[in-house]
């Protein structure tokens, strides 16, 4: 019996969305590096 | 026999192997958030204060002490239930992980429902710890079963899962004790708490849908090579396998890789701040974005082993790291941040490699009879390493400042320690063989 692509699609959104929502906020947190490395670097 | 029995985990004909890698994802984004504790750190030091400390509160390096009792643990008891893990199956093992874990996360509850912080060891660190080790190995070595052709990319796949767990568990964790906090509470025992249930329902779906393959199982469509048969009929009991060279040299190429990596992370946002004056926003910044550097090389770097070969990517990882780790103080010399952060974050995604590709190392040369125990006692250089590490690294970074190093130049000599410890790492990498055949099941 094959797997049904719906447990596959749900087993991995299952994974992939709280994944995606760590990566998002460390993104964001990561943001005020990106602000200041122009400014430093010109130094 | 009962639902978490091994022989009920065996997949039908026709299962799609793909519903894997998911299973052991969950589980490994739930015990990843050790690596997130430290949010917890300011707060459980000022329970009884709310606002600041106060008489009585605990001190950081008190609640610090949780963490690591609980990487310790991490590794002794994956080193001790490793053979019940494989006896057992992955169902069995993550279910108890999840026992484990999300108990120790409830015990952290009640340590600060009731201020003791010998409840905060036994449940975080000691309970908790276990729940690590359990939950480290069983998907791991499931995965390596289910992929054959692609060993290194599905322990990444997992271990990727384990990186995942700290970008998860720290903002979690920060978020709930906000909403949670109050003029008398910091919030952590409710967040605890939410976060122990909200692990229990995942690791509860990855148990749910792990799956081991069948005896006979063979990947569709694909032509086993004759590496992969020979590596199929490769067996190697644990209780012969750590007995061997090649698993001690396994063991000090994980702990020197660990240890240097640490050597970056363990003071990324003192380093960056010290060494280039930006600011403590822009410093936490870059401790994020090393997390994502991490998360990626654990995927990318293991992925790509399955063509370069495991030994010919440690040998990049320990080659190129050195390189790299000798050029971050001359970026600091030229004012280059972006060069930096570029380079450090290499770095750090070459020790998540590290970390991915060594279960694949250990099919390798051991076969995947007995791979998850295998594994397991190899985690007892992680322990090693993630104790040792920071606190060899803080002492020469405390040394150099006692001793009038200028504060920009006072981690050179730590990373260049770094840099020779992956060399060390190098010549072990070099030194491993196949394993005799004397150590081969009959």
């Amino acid at each position: 019996m094959k797997t049904a692509p719906y447990k596959l699609i749900i087993a991995w959104m299952a994974v992939i969305v709280p994944l995606s929502w760590g990566v998002y906020k460390s993104t964001i947190k990561s943001r005020p590096l990106f602000l200041q490395a122009p400014a430093a670097a010109n130094k | 026999m009962n639902f978490l029995s091994r022989e009920r985990t065996i997949a039908p004909p026709g299962f799609n192997r793909w519903l894997v890698p998911p299973a052991a994802i969950a589980a490994h984004m739930c015990i990843g958030q050790v690596y997130g504790f430290s949010v917890f750190k300011k707060p459980l030091a000022k329970i009884l204060g709310v606002t600041s400390p106060m008489p009585g509160d605990w001190s950081e390096a008190n609640v610090g002490v949780a963490y690591s009792i609980a990487l310790a643990m991490l590794g002794l008891s994956a080193a001790f239930f490793g053979k019940w893990v494989e006896r057992s199956g992955p169902r069995k093992a993550i279910i108890a992980s999840l026992f484990c874990f999300c108990g120790g996360l409830g015990l952290s509850s009640l340590a600060v429902q009731f201020h003791q912080i010998w409840l905060l060891y036994l449940g975080y660190g000691f309970l908790g710890g276990i729940g690590l080790g359990l939950g480290y190995i069983a998907p791991v070595s499931t995965l390596v079963k289910w992929f054959p052709d692609r060993p290194g990319m599905a322990t990444g796949m997992a271990i990727m899962g384990f990186g995942g767990g700290a970008l998860i568990g720290a903002p979690l964790g920060e978020e709930l004790m906000q909403r949670f906090a109050s003029a008398t509470s910091v919030g952590a025992k409710e967040a605890f708490l939410v976060m122990a249930g909200l692990y229990a329902i995942s690791m509860a779906f990855g148990a749910a849908i792990v799956r081991v393959p069948a005896a006979d199982w063979k990947p569709d469509g694909h032509i086993l090579t004759a590496k992969e048969v020979s590596n199929a009929a490769l067996k190697v009991p644990v209780d012969s396998a750590w007995k061997t060279p090649q698993f001690w040299l396994l063991w000090m190429v994980l702990c020197l890789n660990v240890t240097a990596g640490i050597g970056i992370l363990g003071q990324a946002s003192p380093m960056i701040q010290d060494m280039f004056k930006v600011t403590p926003a822009a410093a936490a910044g870059y401790v994020g974005l090393l997390s994502l550097f991490n998360l990626g090389g654990r995927f990318l770097w293991s992925s790509l082993s399955d063509y370069t070969g495991r030994k010919g990517i440690y040998c990049v990882y320990f080659i190129v790291g050195a390189a790299l780790y000798l050029s971050v103080p001359w970026t600091q010399q030229h004012g280059y941040l972006t060069l930096f952060v570029l380079l450090t974050g290499l770095i750090i995604s070459m020790y998540g490699g590290g970390f991915a590709t060594i279960p694949a190392y250990l099919r390798d040369l051991f076969g995947t009879y007995q791979v998850g125990a295998i594994h397991g006692r190899l985690i007892t250089a992680w322990s090693m390493a993630a104790i040792v590490g920071p606190q060899l690294v803080d002492r020469i970074s405390a040394a150099k400042k006692a001793a009038g190093v200028p504060p920009a130049e006072t981690y050179n000599f730590t990373l260049y320690l770094m840099a020779g410890l992956l060399l060390v790492g190098l010549v072990c990498n070099l030194l491993v063989r196949p394993v005799a055949t004397k150590h081969h099941l009959s």
